[in-house]
């Protein structure tokens, strides 16, 4: 019996990397990547635990979510991510899959549910990231209001989104801003075609789906 | 090629770049131009100033302004599926081989044979079609098509738009309408105090009327503070600085939209940008720096082709370098006009005269004129503009009375003065003030934090546009961040100028002759106000819509003021007291295709796909679009319909295996210690007593105590359940339990997570179901180890997985939710077992003839309005505990004995298919009215049973049984004998599924 163990991206071949509107010698004005192989572990705190959740939090993921909203970290283990009251996503990279780790440690405290297999995460990064943004979402994404460590749960056209600031043009300068947008898999090659063709116009590379930060 | 330019002069333009020259044709005439000329602007250079037939009198049209105030000269541009109607080639940029071609006229702008509309003018009057084209009755439609041939502008391409589009949002401090004097002096000052500027200007170069006219600033050409103020802009990293942009909309909270035309310069847009962009800005503070309009005056044809708005004749000469006229005439009612004629003068051409109403001007302006040499007719009047398809002279006449006096001129400037372009403060519901003193209405107190600013504000001295836009600027940036800034005002000489004299309609000549227009676009003239007045409708908004003046692409720009002017001197009240209409979006015509953005074709919606769409597709299947999901309708072979290939389905499931996927169906992640009270709270029947590794059938009910939903629900380990939902309750079952969490139930230690995208489904049902599973998953699935109602948490083929026996075909079967990534190989995988054994996938359509077969309810029946005992499911309802919906379960209506139930119908003769949405009745011969006993729910041909059945809500349900009843479907006019049978065709025991 042939055992299944490779991930299937919902996205297959269709996020492979390609120029897109860069002219010869020209530099993009943005890159897309496809973040493949991630795990998303949600953590729910039940009425009045979060703190005890937040602290297991930072026992598996090596440091403590912001607890205010629409606050993400970096942790030595991966993204923590507020997600709602009392909630976080603690996101990883294959194969390290919190998810059991943390059911134990919070057995009494939260619901552990785990989404990697339910959410597609693309990496938009570069000078005109923003830009690109402000074409599906109505949120302020100025650096002066969306800046490294921000996220929001918001729109991108017409598909519900997940935007996580993981690095601004103050933290890393030269590479311009960098966001994770994660959506829902079964709206993925919408959402990748909606995100190529408003990149498009500012000159868009698109990189080997795989993991790191992405530059242009 | 014709044309070359005669009217360009040598060296004026300094919108020009005269080192490109250009190509373009207009009415398949090739002609030149350059790098910088509109389309308008190009046609005067090479002499051509019929550009258009008017709406209803097919009457010669030039150009009439040199802004998106345009009414005369509007064109179709492009071709195929480009082509584009009423655009004003005021506003159109000059490209290479730009292709244009008047409309509405045939056959040709020289000869349109329509013109005779005009010698049957007094029968098409305003309103003329009300009173003509009502008799004989029901011919109105025949009149119709030849009224709207006539009477028409463009014509659409009628093709898709083969071009891309978007939309963008952008907050900012402050937002500045408006790139002329004012709102660069007024985004100067914000940008220098740090606010965040967005600054928008509709043409391709900022400056407005700066580059129009001729003015000095700090004693240099008022160029030379224009490029360096837009340098400074573009360079700040606060500013966004737009061209090529219309703000069009003004809404609620300083939400004001705009439309970019990205590549309508161009000839064929690049591909990966977008044709047009809609930005929608949300500002802090906003600054109406729009400017104003020109105002034509009422005089007997006062629409000859030669005849334009005085600034816009001067505005061609200083931005374009066209003469328009050899021999001009100025006709005016305050001293602003005057800068025409000197200019006209001082670039070497004639002015024949300047008509001015006032009895006695003495500006500095008037002046200046007089000085050249100029004879300025004073208390006169322009009484008729006279000739064909080009002016060829005016009547001039003494305001008092006399003989005209003929004055020769091909180009007659006129002006009745500026109107501030109020429109988007008055798009906010902000009132209006009139103001005397020049006579205009200007805008009232802003109903948002809005300033309006320069000559969008009355104030049209150049020194007080660039005063007053530094300070509003200053003062916008001081409300949005606090703190003050210092801002320098460049100095200007001011004019002296002397108050206009308002005038609207000028009286006819001695001759009685000619048609005063009043509303250019849409033919309006003063008699049509006159009538309108003398028919009562005298309120501005009547008028509007009864002459329909101010209803154009133009929106009345030009007219609206006139018009109620008009209306005014009519009523004997002051013009204040007549009102104006309300100004709506857009200012000027927005594309359909740029407000629909991206989401256009594919991206209409989103499309939702499971993890095996890719194999469904590669495998033939015809899609059926639920909701936003797309799901297999069925799989065909060769020549196969839909009848064919379900039942070629269903024939192998029954008899061997079938696998579905069912992906789609709501997956809720239930945890908690308080999971199991949580769950018998929200389902009707019992729950706090399921066993770990088991699933349950829940049913769920409305507050009203009606069906709300239905599902499995597994108890997975002790305090984890896994809840299943219809496809298309999915979302609302979710809303619900999430607001009982919350709001309710918040002391309940439950949290609740959608996971219906991290499983991929599918079911394996039929006889072999277990043979083809028990290989690849790692439990013991026997009949014993997992029964009929059993759940499970295990692997599939090594893959993270999640087992239910469970059964909606009616047959042994499982569920198996797979890890979604692994979906699409553990679905080939389960496929080709289960095909090496004879089965088969199976679609939508299989899944319902078997849900069918078995009873199963689903949307049709579960439809708002059937409570539990109606469809059968009363048993279920718990006595012992409290859940939603409990209470109102017992409602005298809920218990009448002749509600509509759910019941299985057979066809009497057993062959014919009875119609979904039929209504039974008792009598297929009765006489209407009849009494209507219920309707049919879901429909199929079951292969076991070898004839047509259904499912139908029927009066008193099955206490019918046996009886013979007519399906009526009066839609088509068909009409099946059907008998009552119970719902549940098919092993009503549950020996098949039970294994």
């Amino acid at each position: 019996m042939a055992e299944i163990t490779q991930r299937r991206s919902p996205l297959g071949g269709r996020a492979e990397a390609r120029d897109i509107n860069i002219p010869d010698g020209g530099t993009p004005g943005v890159a897309l990547q496809h973040r493949t192989g991630l795990c998303i572990t949600q953590a729910a705190a039940y009425p009045g635990c979060d703190a005890a959740l937040r602290a297991s939090l930072a026992e598996i993921a090596g440091s403590e979510p912001d607890a205010r909203p629409n606050r993400s970290v970096a942790a030595p283990a991966g993204r923590l991510i507020w997600t709602g009251p009392a909630q976080y996503w603690l996101v990883t990279e294959d194969p390290q899959n919190p998810a059991s780790d943390l059911a134990e440690a919070t057995a009494e405290t939260a619901a552990i549910t785990e989404q990697g297999h339910g959410r597609v995460c693309l990496r938009l990064s570069g000078r005109d990231a923003r830009l690109v943004l402000a074409k599906g979402s109505t949120i302020d994404f100025h650096p002066s209001h969306f800046a490294a460590g921000d996220c929001a749960q918001t729109g991108l056209l017409s598909v519900s989104c997940l935007i996580d600031c993981i690095a601004d043009e103050d933290s890393a300068p030269g590479v311009g801003p960098v966001f994770d947008l994660y959506s829902a898999r079964s709206t993925a090659e919408h959402f990748l075609e909606w995100a190529i063709e408003a990149a498009a116009p500012h000159g868009c590379r698109i990189l080997t789906p795989g993991s790191g930060i992405a530059a242009p | 090629m014709i044309g070359d330019q005669l009217r360009r002069h040598p060296t004026l333009g300094g919108a020009l770049d005269r080192s490109k020259a250009l190509r373009f044709s207009f009415d398949g005439q090739r002609y030149s131009g350059f790098q910088g000329d509109t389309l308008a602007s190009a046609l005067l250079a090479n002499g051509v100033t019929l550009l258009g037939r008017s709406f209803k009198y097919h009457r010669p049209r030039g150009v009439m302004s040199i802004g998106s105030e345009e009414s005369n000269a509007l064109a179709e541009l492009r071709t195929g599926a480009r082509r584009e109607p009423n655009t004003r080639m005021t506003q159109i940029e000059l490209f290479q081989g730009l292709e244009a071609q008047s409309q509405n006229r045939w056959p040709s702008l020289n000869l349109d044979l329509l013109s005779i509309n005009g010698l049957v003018a007094p029968f098409l009057a305003a309103g003329f079609y009300y009173k003509t084209f009502m008799r004989p009755r029901g011919f109105w439609e025949k009149y119709e098509y030849f009224i709207r041939r006539a009477a028409g502008l463009g014509r659409a391409s009628g093709e898709a738009d083969p071009d891309r589009y978007e939309r963008i949002h952008r907050h900012c401090d402050i937002l500045v309408t408006g790139a002329g004097a004012a709102g660069l002096a007024a985004a100067k000052s914000a940008m220098q105090a740090g606010a965040r500027v967005a600054i928008l200007d509709e043409r391709e170069a900022p400056g407005g009327w700066l580059r129009f006219d001729r003015n000095l600033i700090e004693g240099a050409p008022a160029t030379v503070w224009l490029d360096e103020t837009v340098a400074a802009l573009r360079a700040a990293d606060n500013v966004t600085f737009l061209t090529r942009t219309t703000a069009f909309g003004y809404y609620d909270h300083n939400l004001i939209t705009a439309v970019e035309r990205v590549q309508d310069h161009r000839a064929v847009p690049d591909p990966h940008k977008p044709r047009q962009r809609i930005w929608t800005f949300r500002a802090k503070q906003v600054i109406l720096a729009t400017g104003a309009v020109e105002q034509p005056l009422a005089f007997a044809d006062n629409d000859r082709p030669g005849v334009m708005l005085a600034g816009a004749l001067r505005g061609y000469l200083n931005a374009y370098g066209v003469m328009a006229g050899h021999k001009a005439v100025i006709f005016s009612n305050n001293d602003h006009a005057y800068r025409t004629a000197l200019d006209l003068i001082d670039a070497g051409g004639a002015i024949e005269a300047v008509v001015d109403v006032r009895p006695s001007p003495a500006g500095d302006l008037v002046r200046a004129v007089r000085d050249r040499g100029v004879r300025v007719y004073t208390d006169s009047i322009v009484s008729h503009a006279k000739g064909g398809h080009a002016l060829q002279a005016c009547d001039v006449t003494p305001r008092g009375g006399g003989r005209p006096e003929t004055i020769e001129c091909d180009a007659l400037g006129m002006s009745g003065g500026w109107n501030p372009a109020v429109h988007l403060h008055s798009q906010t519901g902000a009132k209006l003030d009139w103001r005397d003193d020049p006579g205009c209405f200007v805008p009232a107190t802003a109903k948002w934090p809005c300033v309006s600013v320069g000559a969008a504000n009355g104030d049209f001295q150049l020194a007080d546009c660039l005063a007053n836009g530094s300070e509003a600027g200053a003062q916008a940036a001081k409300a949005s961040m606090g703190g003050t800034t210092a801002t320098a005002v460049p100095g200007v000489r001011a004019f002296r100028e002397e108050r206009p004299h308002p005038i609207w309609e000028v009286p006819l000549g001695p001759d009685r002759r000619g048609k005063r227009f009043v509303d250019f676009q849409n033919d309006v003239t003063v008699e049509d106000v006159e009538l309108a007045h003398r028919e009562g409708f005298v309120s501005v908004e009547h008028l509007k819509r009864y002459t329909t003046m101010g209803m154009a692409t133009d929106q009345g720009k030009t007219s609206n003021i006139a018009g109620l002017a008009i209306m005014a001197r009519l009523r004997d009240k002051p013009i204040p007291e007549v009102g104006t209409t309300t100004f709506r979006p857009p200012f000027t015509p927005v594309s359909i295709g740029a407000i629909a953005g991206q989401e256009r074709g594919q991206h209409f919606q989103p499309l939702r796909r499971t993890s095996m769409d890719d194999w469904h597709a590669e495998n033939g299947a015809v899609f059926q679009n639920v909701g936003l999901w797309r799901r297999p309708h069925y799989y065909p072979h060769a020549q196969e319909d839909v009848d064919d290939a379900s039942r070629r389905e269903v024939t192998a499931t029954r008899g061997a295996v079938g696998v579905c996927d069912v992906t789609t169906l709501g997956k809720i992640d239930v945890q908690g210690p308080d999971a199991a009270e949580f769950l018998n709270r929200i389902y009707a029947n019992g729950f706090a007593k399921l066993p770990v590794g088991k699933a349950r059938y829940g049913l769920m009910l409305r507050e009203d105590g009606m069906v709300f939903d239905d599902g499995v629900t597994s108890r997975l380990g002790e305090t984890r359940y896994l809840m299943t939902t219809t496809t298309g309750n999915a979302g609302p079952v979710m809303a619900k339990l999430e607001f009982y969490l919350q709001t309710v139930w918040p002391e309940l230690r439950v949290r609740i997570t959608s996971v219906t995208e991290q499983w991929a489904g599918f079911s394996v049902a039929g006889p072999k179901a277990r043979e083809v599973l028990q290989d690849v998953i790692d439990i013991d699935i026997s009949d014993g180890a997992f029964p009929f109602m059993a759940a499970a948490e295990c692997r599939f083929a090594g893959a993270p997985a999640r087992l239910f026996r469970i059964s909606f075909s009616g047959e042994r079967a499982y569920e198996v939710n797979v890890a979604a990534d692994h979906g699409a190989e553990a679905w080939a995988l389960t496929v080709a077992k289960a095909q090496a054994l004879g089965g088969s996938v199976y679609g939508l359509e299989s899944l319902g003839t078997m849900r069918i077969e078995k009873g199963h309810v689903a949307g049709t029946e579960i439809n708002g309005q059937t409570t539990a005992d109606d469809l059968g499911l009363g048993g279920m309802l718990s006595s012992k505990k409290e859940f939603i919906g409990k209470a109102m379960t017992g409602r005298p209506a809920y218990l009448a004995p002749d509600r509509q139930k759910l019941v299985g119908l057979r066809p009497v003769d057993g062959a014919t298919w009875i119609k979904a949405g039929a209504q039974l009745i008792e009598d297929g011969a009765a006489a209407p009215p009849v009494q209507m006993l219920g309707h049919v729910t879901a429909v199929a041909f079951s292969p076991e049973l070898n004839t047509p059945i259904a499912l139908a809500l029927l009066s008193g349900g099955m206490a019918r049984a046996g009886a013979a009843l007519e399906a009526a479907y009066p839609l088509t006019g068909e009409s099946v004998r059907v008998r009552v049978v119970s719902p549940h065709f098919l092993d009503p025991e549950g020996t098949r599924m039970h294994g």
